[in-house]
């Protein structure tokens, strides 16, 4: 017994080792090469990049190599309704086609699966869809996969993350087969560039794949879903019938790669052209980048219903207190731009050209708080680290500057679910708390409406500052987008003056890239593919 | 298990309310409530936990919050990325061990004995992070040896298997020394030098055979560290899809079904590599061989 046990051990522990290198090793044949063409990865990435550099042999149209995006994190799904998340958009933005979509830099619209659009009366906004165009299962596209597709986003029960990109929108109606009727609850003037964020999905494809959904994507778009290699890699293939000029690239990877000095190195090795979400420090280690002033806008939330806080001159003597250029100048080594007294900038409407920021003059701010009657009252400022660029060392450096100029703060920075505890806490507001704030469709409603009137979760005020609730909710319906935006920008002068935040900065989105390739970033982060080329 | 599941259940609910970190900070009331609902957050605790148990029990975590699968389906699929890298890994560690610790033993004081004491000490105090980062910017950044990060071909494999292989080997090499060290003073490893017998069959079969318990014992602990924890991070740096890299996401997400999937996978993963250490033993070991 003993012997013959033995020997079973042994083979045991044989075949245990075998499986672990046979699935080592047996990988190397099945491995899916998305990124690279050639059979051998090692010669593939060590040659072809150096032909690029040498510039010697412009790449051949026809042989043009698939694109490597790189981001930090994998997304949770395909189904592009389900998560409101920048880097699930590197793949789906690519696959789907929306109605409309916004120009790079501004929130001009510009034609896509709609051809044009008028407000037939205040509650009813019309689109003219383009017609030929079919889904990647072949399946035409028309007025009810916009209904169907509509639909969906606003069940309430499917409780999509981008709900509130629809605020005010009840449904949509097919008038003819390929016109649809929007239906509003009131006047929405902003219907347009809301549906910008509806891609457009196959309702019998929904229907039929169920939950799976979230793994087969078929929309519309230039590229076509291939693949997701869980935890590594997502590819996409051109879309030969594509309704409009077929895109240059004929594939996408999109890679997750979690470390960001990981990330800089994949692009020194050529393995990916873009990369996303990179440090201003490292700039100079790239091949080269591209940055782009982005849409997160931080800011301290004050309590300006605290006693001490009420007296809007120690608000404004915070805002006078922190040194703006040295902050963008040394913490984003110029990778920011100083927020202009609002939390918008110039491509966004009912922005107020007149603001400027709050210059950084410890004299004045002294002397505001002495006018103000501060005798050091201590304020808890809760800090934030490891959710946006750079916040712990923002939160410090802001406490700093808050304390050289005589403002006795103290700052705590819990980990992130005590922050979100605190910041939505309102009952019993903290003092400060940092703050980033995006504005995706660019409605100046979006921020007001939830950090300046009262029935904003995440609102400074508690009690009405005399009328302001009223403005806001009034503005909100008003079609006239010139009176709207007029009424913004006074807004913005008010809160400007009477500050409920300490304004600080609007961070860049930095990309390393490929030298060798022609695209220009957008504002809202997305990458569409089709619109990029290599250099020859 | 009562205790283990109670714990788990406490220590996961205890991160504030789930609802608002797995929202978008601008989402609105009404979507936290809705989400709150179909999370099953709203009914009474001890509910839930009667519910999670049950579940538990059977081997259903629920689905994951992030991912929205099956938590238990996203754990298997990424443990055997992790089985491959750290049997890559341990293999390895092993193969470069036992013979440097074999020689350093033999040769004791040599400048042989001193380099593989050297090695052994750089291997275990040299921060896995850190090493990671360094081959890949020379190896890949700078030759282009080897792709920086994913999981594909053999290639990819390189770099995070020696990175990971370093520790285990610098305490392996170690053990192996001074086991071989106890061992080369006996009475026995005399007797058989003074029977005539080579010095090769001496130290490699009499000696290193009952070093091997010692060995093999020490082996199995690094192995199951290596599955624990040590792999995480390497996971992490080289964007390796295993299951550390699962824990860290899961934990990254406020995903507490996943966390738990992926904590009960890798130790029941632990727990049956103990087993085969133990079993192994009567390899080497007659007496502790089953008399039946």
């Amino acid at each position: 017994m003993s012997i013959a046990y033995r020997k079973f051990l042994v083979i045991g522990l044989i075949l245990v080792l075998g499986v672990v290198m046979g699935t080592a090793c047996g990988q190397k044949a099945t491995a899916p090469e998305g990124g690279e063409k050639s059979s051998t990865p090692a010669t593939g990435k060590k040659e072809e990049p150096k032909a690029d550099k040498q510039g010697a042999k412009p790449v051949p149209k026809a042989s043009a190599k698939p694109l490597v995006i790189a981001m930090g994190a994998e997304p949770a799904t395909l189904d592009p309704y389900a998560d409101n998340d920048g880097n699930m958009r590197n793949a789906t933005a690519n696959i789907f086609d929306s109605l409309v979509v916004a120009e790079a830099q501004s929130f001009n619209l510009k034609p896509v699966l709609a051809t044009r659009w008028e407000n037939e009366d205040p509650t009813t906004w019309r689109f003219w869809l383009r017609q030929g165009v079919k889904f990647h299962n072949g399946e035409p596209f028309n007025a009810d996969a916009v209904v169907f597709s509509l639909k969906r986003i606003l069940n309430k029960e499917y409780n999509s993350p981008l709900l509130n990109f629809f605020d005010g929108i009840l449904e949509a109606k097919a008038v003819e087969p390929y016109v649809v009727d929007i239906i509003t609850k009131g006047p929405n003037p902003l219907v347009p560039i809301r549906l910008s964020w509806l891609p457009i999905m196959e309702p019998k494809h929904v229907q039929a794949v169920g939950a799976d959904v979230v793994e087969k994507p078929i929309g519309t778009g230039p590229y076509k879903f291939k693949q997701w290699n869980r935890g590594t890699q997502i590819v996409l293939e051109r879309n030969e019938d594509y309704w409009d000029e077929k895109p240059e690239i004929p594939g996408v990877v999109v890679k997750f790669i979690a470390e960001n000095s990981t990330r800089l190195m994949a692009l020194q090795n050529n393995e990916v052209h873009i990369a996303r979400d990179m440090s201003p420090e490292v700039k100079s280690q790239m091949p080269a980048w591209k940055d782009i002033s982005g849409m997160e806008f931080s800011a301290i939330r004050l309590n300006a219903e605290r006693r001490e806080m009420k007296d809007k001159r120690i608000r404004q003597a915070m805002n006078y207190a922190v040194n703006k250029e040295a902050l963008r100048d040394k913490l984003f080594n110029g990778s920011a731009k100083i927020t202009p007294c609002q939390q918008s900038k110039s491509a966004y409407p009912g922005f107020n050209p007149d603001l400027k920021p709050y210059p950084f003059d410890v004299a004045k701010a002294k002397q505001l708080l002495q006018e103000a009657g501060y005798k050091g009252e201590k304020f808890e400022f809760v800090g934030a680290r490891g959710r946006w660029l750079k916040d712990g060392e923002l939160s410090e450096a802001v406490a700093k500057m808050l304390n050289d100029a005589g403002i006795n703060v103290e700052l705590k920075i819990p980990e992130w679910s005590k922050w979100v505890e605190t910041y939505f806490n309102l009952k019993n507001p903290v003092d400060m708390i940092l703050t980033s704030n995006s504005n995706e469709i660019g409605d100046q409603d979006l921020i007001m409406s939830k950090f300046a009137h009262t029935a904003g979760r995440s609102s400074t005020y508690h009690d009405d500052v005399p009328g302001l609730d009223k403005i806001i909710d009034d503005n909100r319906y008003e079609l006239n987008i010139d009176k709207r935006n007029q009424v913004y920008r006074d807004l913005w002068a008010q809160l400007c003056e009477d500050p409920p935040w300490i304004f600080l900065l609007n961070p860049d989105d930095v990309y390393g890239v490929d030298p060798f390739l022609e695209w220009e970033p957008r504002q809202d982060q997305l990458i569409f593919v089709k619109d990029i080329q290599w250099k020859s | 298990m009562a205790s283990a599941l109670i714990v788990v259940f406490i220590l996961t609910h205890m991160v504030g309310d789930p609802v608002d970190l797995l929202l978008p900070l601008d989402a609105h009331q009404e979507q936290a409530d809705q989400m709150r609902i179909a999370l099953g957050l709203d009914r009474p605790l001890w509910e839930q936990f009667k519910d999670f148990a049950s579940r538990a029990i059977r081997g259903d975590f629920g689905n994951s919050l992030w991912q929205r699968r099956p938590a238990l389906r996203v754990a298997l699929e990424s443990l055997p990325n992790t089985m491959k890298l750290v049997g890559a890994a341990f293999l390895l560690a092993v193969v470069m061990a036992v013979p440097l610790g074999v020689l350093a033993a033999v040769k004791q004081g040599s400048t042989l004995d001193k380099i593989t004491s050297l090695l052994a000490l750089q291997g275990v105090s040299t921060p896995p992070f850190w090493l990671g980062l360094m081959l890949m910017m020379i190896l890949s950044a700078k030759l282009h040896w080897f792709p920086t990060s994913g999981m594909g071909g053999f290639q990819h494999l390189v770099l995070p298997a020696v990175t990971l292989a370093m520790r285990p080997m610098g305490r392996i090499a170690q053990m192996v020394r001074s086991a071989m060290l106890d061992q080369l003073g006996e009475l026995y490893v005399t007797t058989a030098r003074a029977k005539g017998l080579s010095e090769t069959r001496v130290v490699m079969v009499h000696a290193l055979k009952n070093a091997a318990i010692a060995i093999v014992t020490m082996a199995g602990w690094e192995l199951g560290r290596l599955m624990a924890g040590y792999s995480a991070v390497v996971e992490w740096v080289f964007s390796w899809p295993g299951i550390g890299m699962m824990v860290v996401k899961a934990i990254d997400n406020w995903d507490f079904p996943l966390l738990q999937a992926t904590v009960v996978v890798t130790a029941l993963t632990i727990s049956l590599v103990n087993l085969l250490v133990d079993l192994s033993y009567s390899l080497f070991d007659p007496r502790i061989r089953s008399e039946n």
